[in-house]
């Protein structure tokens, strides 16, 4: 997985590129999180270009989301253009989430 | 004279096979015939074809003798028509002769002469007199066989025997163990329906992965309390010792998200081989799922588009299956409720046996466990204790010595057409084994009677001794126990029933 952090303005930013599995999920979850802290609790996180994701890169977002209501700010998805996205469909979690269609919106809905 | 090439075929349709035959060194024959005794496939079937074709006949048919002495038939090969009287019995015996009158078969033929002609299908056959049966082979081009041919048959039939008769027993070890398989299979359908749950599930997670090009998955279901797997489709071996209870380590739910699933713990699963796992609990909408279905993603694999609603398919089906497997477990146990009530009403037609088969399974339970029994036998001995006489339901007024010695068997073979008792069985015949082999109805001697029997055995006795005059004298009924010690009793179960006797007084 490559994943790299970027500001959009005053907004946060993580870019998710591969997959998101058992291997993965680890670092996503440190990055992430680090991501969020920097961002006082908010981030967009975009996953357009994820391909897959499983059961444990589903427990980061669920735990991403947590923290940034922890810390009083936002977590915005852009969920993934491919048949990954269904994993939100599947799970029931698409009204849990915030998904957004692109980083701008994103970006939108964290200053909200 | 003539010689073995211009002799005349004696079988019509066949090949020259019995000219031949003559040409074949006996020890060869004998070889050639055992060497199709293999390990595989149906040997009698093999064996039957070797002897055709080395006598040169179209059809051959081999029939046994049974533990009575009746010739059954065992196989037949070749032309079925021509075959298709050989189901009656070829020859006829003194209890009876309806088989030769039927086809006209003459009798003693294994007594007699040990070559005659027989009719099979209007066709004449030759008859050859086996140690263990007899074997046909035809039709003949006439009815009628020279001194030459009978020799040949003969001499054919002397190097066939050994191997038939080994190609026999095996045929019927197999069929004796095909009935006790298919009896094993009953008694499985009637004790519940976990093995058809499992086979169910194994199914549907059979259908999960090759529909959703997945690499491999599991299906697992609660069981009080916990998730056992129940079903697995190429997962690496570790993986089935897993917990995926959630909560237990690998999985979790998550908080004010009914049936959702994650991965808690990625190393877990990364140590017995698994990169990736989407695992999705089921009923969506129940707060604590029923069961939960794994997918095991292919290495750089994705999802198929239909994959939320196969999976929302193979929860609703695994929820069907466990449903009616519920339904089958209540049901059984409603029988073993009923086999109670009778053992019940058994015990109350005197004084002296009331209550007895509480007794004895609370006085079995109480054993099993300081005995340090395994819970799951603990249970199955107190649920044997609890229609153990069941069998003296059979006993008559006549014919109550008899039902004494025959309840443990009557008892057992009821239980095992119970649904749901069916484990009951070999406990219950085993109730009154002795450790030194004179009970009945085995005989059986130490460790070889089951442990919930000897358990069963100990058990019953006390309750017997209790429910009599030596219940009233703690001293005598301990003096009673130790003298059976090793005899009657179990040493093991003896120590620790005298041990509960002592407490009680």
């Amino acid at each position: 997985v490559k994943i790299e952090i970027r500001r959009l303005q005053d907004a946060q930013v993580a870019v998710v590129n591969g997959r998101l599995d058992l291997r993965s999920a680890p670092e996503l979850r440190d990055q992430a999180t680090g991501a969020l802290a920097a961002g006082g609790g908010s981030l967009v996180l975009d996953l357009a270009d994820v391909e897959f994701i499983d059961s444990s890169g589903l427990g980061v977002l669920i735990g991403l989301q947590r923290e940034a209501q922890r810390l009083s700010g936002r977590l915005a998805i852009v969920p993934p253009r491919g048949s990954a996205q269904q994993i939100f469909a599947l799970t029931r979690t698409e009204s849990f989430f915030t998904l957004v269609t692109d980083q701008e919106t994103g970006r939108a809905a964290l200053a909200a | 004279m003539s010689t073995v090439e211009d002799a005349p075929e004696v079988f019509d349709g066949g090949i020259a096979g019995m000219r031949r035959l003559r040409r074949i060194d006996a020890a060869d024959a004998a070889s050639a015939l055992l060497g199709t005794i293999g390990d595989n496939g149906d040997q009698l079937h093999v064996l039957l074809r070797a002897v055709a074709g080395l006598a040169g006949a179209p059809t051959a048919v081999v029939w046994r003798r049974d533990d009575r002495g009746r010739l059954m038939l065992a196989r037949k090969w070749g032309d079925d028509a021509l075959a298709a009287d050989a189901a009656h019995r070829p020859v006829a015996d003194e209890a009876d002769d309806g088989g030769a009158a039927a086809t006209g078969i003459p009798l003693e033929i294994h007594v007699r002469e040990q070559v005659q002609l027989l009719t099979l299908h209007a066709r004449p056959f030759a008859a050859v007199a086996l140690t263990d049966g007899v074997l046909a082979l035809g039709p003949l081009r006439r009815p009628k066989l020279g001194r030459r041919d009978r020799g040949r048959l003969q001499h054919l039939a002397g190097l066939a025997d050994g191997a038939l008769r080994e190609a026999l027993r095996r045929a019927q070890l197999e069929a004796e163990l095909q009935s006790l398989q298919r009896e094993v299979e009953l008694s499985r359908r009637a004790v519940g329906s976990t093995i058809d749950e499992e086979r169910s599930l194994q199914l549907l997670i059979d259908l999960a992965v090759s529909t959703s090009g997945c690499r491999g998955g599991f299906a697992a279901i609660a069981r009080g309390g916990r998730f056992a797997i129940a079903a697995t489709r190429n997962l690496p071996p570790g993986f089935a010792s897993l917990d995926v209870t959630p909560g237990h380590g690998i999985l979790a739910s998550v908080a004010g998200l009914p049936g959702l699933l994650v991965v808690e713990d990625t190393g877990g699963l990364q140590d017995v081989g698994v990169d990736g796992l989407l695992a999705v609990g089921g009923p969506a909408d129940s707060p604590r799922p029923v069961v939960i279905f794994g997918l095991v993603p292919e290495e750089g694999g994705q999802l198929p588009d239909d994959c939320s609603e196969l999976l929302a398919t193979l929860i609703e089906q695994a929820l069907l299956v466990r449903e009616s497997s519920d339904a089958a477990r209540a049901t059984a146990d409603r029988h073993v409720l009923a086999l109670r009530g009778l053992c019940h009403a058994l015990d109350a037609r005197s004084a002296a046996t009331d209550g007895h088969h509480e007794l004895v399974a609370r006085t079995a339970g109480q054993l099993a466990r300081r005995l340090g029994a395994p819970e799951e036998l603990t249970r199955l001995v107190i649920d044997a204790a609890m229609v153990h006489d069941v069998g003296l339901l059979a006993a008559t007024a006549e014919a109550a010595m008899a039902a004494e010695f025959a309840h443990p068997t009557l008892g057992a073979e009821m239980a095992a057409l119970v649904p749901g008792a069916a484990d009951l069985a070999p406990l219950i015949r085993a109730h009154h084994e002795w450790w030194d082999g004179y009970g009945f109805p085995a005989g059986l001697t130490g460790d070889a009677i089951p442990l919930g029997g000897r358990i069963l055995a100990a058990a019953e006795f006390y309750a017997e001794m209790l429910q009599t005059s030596h219940g009233a004298d703690p001293a005598a009924l301990t003096r009673e126990i130790r003298i059976r010690r090793g005899t009657q009793l179990d040493p093991e179960c003896a120590d620790t029933l005298v041990a509960l006797a002592e407490e009680a007084s």
